[in-house]
């Protein structure tokens, strides 16, 4: 029987309502199918609703997010989910990592666009609630504090622009002034939400579209359309900079992406003002699920790369140096080459690399050592495991050795067997469906979504440096007599200083994805840390270390304020690759000075459970906090009597303190 | 497969229910869920299936199935 006599197979039992046989039909169909297309995951994610198997019908719906972009069976398994949702409303993990409100508004139909948003979100792991306005009332929402969008309680507010804000009627603006009206009105619309709530902000900038009466003369013509969205574009991200806490959905460029012939339809746009068509909402909603679950800390960490056949054409073990195909003079070698291009593209911009090879260490290094046209270099790697243990084994060693969640990596392997394990026994990898021709690869890359990121900051760049001084760190510690000599002997020295404009979008980073060494995990906004920054005697600190082998950047902060005679600890967190350096004696030392010079008489503290944070459950006891509350969902409050007792310092940190008296 | 048998498919598509068998005397008022929001769904659905484009807002001018069923031979045969 062909594949597709058994998909019909499965499909007529489905429409006799025999589920069961349906679903071993599905199973057996598609045994050899990487990526199933979304109309059969459709089928079957029904098939599993239908008995009762929501966790499997939510995985199904998962996956057909990966496997085409038609928008009727997206729409359909949006339908699905709703419905599933309806029944089950305490979703967990791993559909569930995150749970968030989202508020649609803009200038035109969105009502098609949240249901798909919804189900996007929930493919990438976050659970939202979507609520969408008429089009055309985000003026209004925003600039009212009693709108129903505040009512709403949002935590992030997408706002949709539209061409034809620019293109009002009767209009004789010159170009200059139509720029700069349009960027008052967005930036009333931003400012107002700003103060108004603590929602996060996503702002689509505009798509241009397709008829252009300049032409080929457009872009050297000031008041052509093209140059006027394209000088509107560039403002909003001046003015997203400026502001922070904005997020721009870049749909000019997704629109090239699909290009405009697909992404707009007029016949749509004049019939109920479907200002994307229908078969590009698909994409729409990927990315911007994509941009809100980095909002919400999940964005991937670390890419996972196979070397033979993968970075190079052949096999090092057999082929030998000469003989693996890398580099310039034929069309393998040269895709190989331009994937190692685009995975160096990703590194430099803060994504760390690792190696899992199945070969001997020395013949996995060679390359990377001897082989001239590689791009990719040993130390563009935080990790390099090459041995004959079994990938999903050497997966999870990258995972801990580097100190970060088996769900921060993505998995690059040309081996669909190898594939197929790592998604079995680590499925909270990510695994990309690299296709057989290598020619494919850069696209398979530039098309997954998981490494989108909202902000880009100096220790982003640095970062592969900071890791691969981890793994080097790690080796030395092995070797060291004893942890002081160690911590001694990495000369440690920290800066610490008050939040300001400068560590702003890091201090927002961290906030939004730290998680182990985190002991309330308050997810605030940039709003809410301006807000805690006007508070009187508030103390807002962080921490920058360095140490002999690296600039770690700012890896710690903590935010407290005087409540009666305590300073009250309410956010304390530390990035995960510096835990064990004593960096929160340092931390809290400075607390303590700046505590007793306020004249308090304690610093209270709150921990509160979270699935990740069981490391710094005892963290206040250690430092000799008394335990004076504990509540029924673990949480616990505690104090330390800065009457009685001493100050806290780092026995290997040299601390410069710059804070104002 | 019939224009009946893939037009009852989008149906079951758009309205999420399997159950759900179309007659040429059914109206709009008769499917469960059929509002302004469907419709628009529904018109691009049966454009996708059948590979064509409705002149303006035809859909909403088809008094039935029956009349919907002619209009779409008449586009597709």
């Amino acid at each position: 029987m062909t594949a597709s006599d058994k998909l019909a197979e499965a499909a007529a039992l489905k429409r006799e309502k025999n589920y069961q046989g349906a679903i071993a039909a599905y199973d057996a169909a598609l045994a050899n199918v990487e990526i199933p297309d979304e109309k059969t995951c459709l089928a079957v994610a029904q098939c599993h609703a239908g008995t009762g198997h929501t966790d499997k019908a939510l995985d199904w719906l998962a996956q057909l997010t990966r496997g085409g972009d038609d928008f009727p069976a997206w729409q359909a398994a949006s339908g699905l989910l709703r419905k599933l949702l309806k029944d089950n409303p305490d979703l967990s993990a791993p559909h569930a990592k995150r749970t968030g409100r989202v508020w649609l508004t803009g200038s035109y139909t969105l009502a098609q666009l949240a249901p798909l948003l919804q189900l996007a979100a929930l493919a990438v792991n976050v659970n939202i609630e979507v609520a969408v306005a008429d089009y055309g009332q985000h003026r209004q929402d925003a600039l009212s504090p009693d709108s129903q969008m505040y009512a709403f309680e949002p935590d992030v507010i997408v706002i949709a622009l539209h061409h034809s804000d620019l293109e009002r009627s009767g209009s004789d603006l010159s170009v200059d002034e139509t720029v700069a009206e349009t960027m008052q009105d967005v930036s009333m619309i931003w400012q107002s939400i700003r103060q108004n709530c603590k929602a996060r902000i996503l702002c689509t900038n505009i798509a241009a579209p397709l008829d252009e009466a300049f032409g080929h003369l457009s872009s050297r013509v000031p008041e052509s359309r093209r140059t006027i969205i394209h000088s509107v574009n560039n403002a909003l991200a001046q003015k997203a900079n400026e502001l922070g806490g904005v997020t721009l959905v870049d749909v000019e460029a997704l629109s090239s992406q699909i290009g405009k012939r697909a992404w707009f339809d007029d016949r749509y746009w004049h019939l109920s003002k479907q200002g994307v068509s229908f078969t590009a909402l698909p994409l729409l909603a990927r990315h911007l699920a994509a941009l809100i679950a980095a909002e919400f800390g999940l964005t991937k960490k670390c890419l996972v790369l196979d070397l033979d056949n993968t970075c190079w054409g052949g096999v090092i073990g057999e082929d030998g140096l000469a003989g693996i195909k890398i580099g310039q003079g034929d069309a393998k070698s040269e895709a190989f080459l331009a994937f190692q291009m685009a995975a160096k593209r990703l590194q430099q911009r803060g994504v760390i690399l690792a190696v899992c090879s199945k070969n001997n260490d020395a013949d996995a290094r060679e390359p990377f050592e001897k082989h001239p046209d590689m791009v990719l270099k040993l130390d563009d790697f935080a990790m390099f495991v090459a041995n004959w243990t079994n990938k999903a084994e050497n997966i999870k060693h990258i995972a801990k050795t580097l100190n970060i969640g088996l769900d921060s990596l993505v998995f690059a392997d040309d081996n669909p067997v190898e594939r197929a394990t790592v998604r079995e026994l680590v499925p909270e990898v990510d695994v990309l469906p690299m296709p057989e021709d290598p020619a494919g690869y850069v696209r398979v890359l530039g098309d997954y979504l998981g490494f989108e990121t909202i902000s880009y900051t100096r220790e982003d760049a640095n970062k592969t440096e900071q890791y691969r001084a981890k793994s080097r760190i790690a080796e030395m510690q092995a070797t060291a007599t004893s942890l002081p000599d160690f911590y001694k002997s990495l000369h440690m020295k920290a800066e610490i200083e008050p939040f300001n404009d400068f560590n702003m979008p890091r201090i927002v980073q961290l906030i939004g994805k730290s998680n182990q060494f985190n002991l309330t995990t308050y997810r605030y906004s940039e709003a809410d840390i301006r807000g805690f920054m006007q508070q009187d005697g508030a103390v807002n600190l962080t921490l920058k270390l360095a140490d002999k082998f690296t600039d770690h950047g700012l890896v710690s902060m903590i935010m407290a304020h005087p409540v009666e005679d305590a300073m009250d600890i309410h956010l304390w967190l530390m990035s995960c690759r510096v835990i064990g350096r004593t960096v929160e004696d340092a931390l809290l030392g400075e607390l303590c000075l700046q505590a007793r010079a306020q004249g308090l008489k304690k610093l209270r503290g709150t921990y509160i459970p979270t699935a990740k944070n069981a490391l710094v459950e005892k963290k206040y006891a250690d430092f000799g906090f008394d335990n004076i509350v504990k509540l029924d969902d673990g949480t616990t409050i505690w104090e330390y009597n800065l009457e009685k007792e001493g100050d806290i310092s780092s026995p290997y940190i040299a601390v410069n303190t710059c804070v104002e008296a | 497969m019939s224009t009946e048998t893939r037009l009852n498919e989008v149906f079951q598509t758009v309205f999420l229910d399997d159950d759900l068998e179309l007659s040429d005397d059914m109206t709009a008022a008769d499917v469960d869920g059929w509002d302004s929001l469907a419709h628009i769904n529904l018109m691009f659905a049966i454009e996708q299936e059948f590979g064509f484009q409705f002149p303006g807002n035809e859909l909403a001018e088809l008094p039935n199935i029956g009349a919907l069923k002619a209009f779409i031979d008449s586009k597709t045969h």
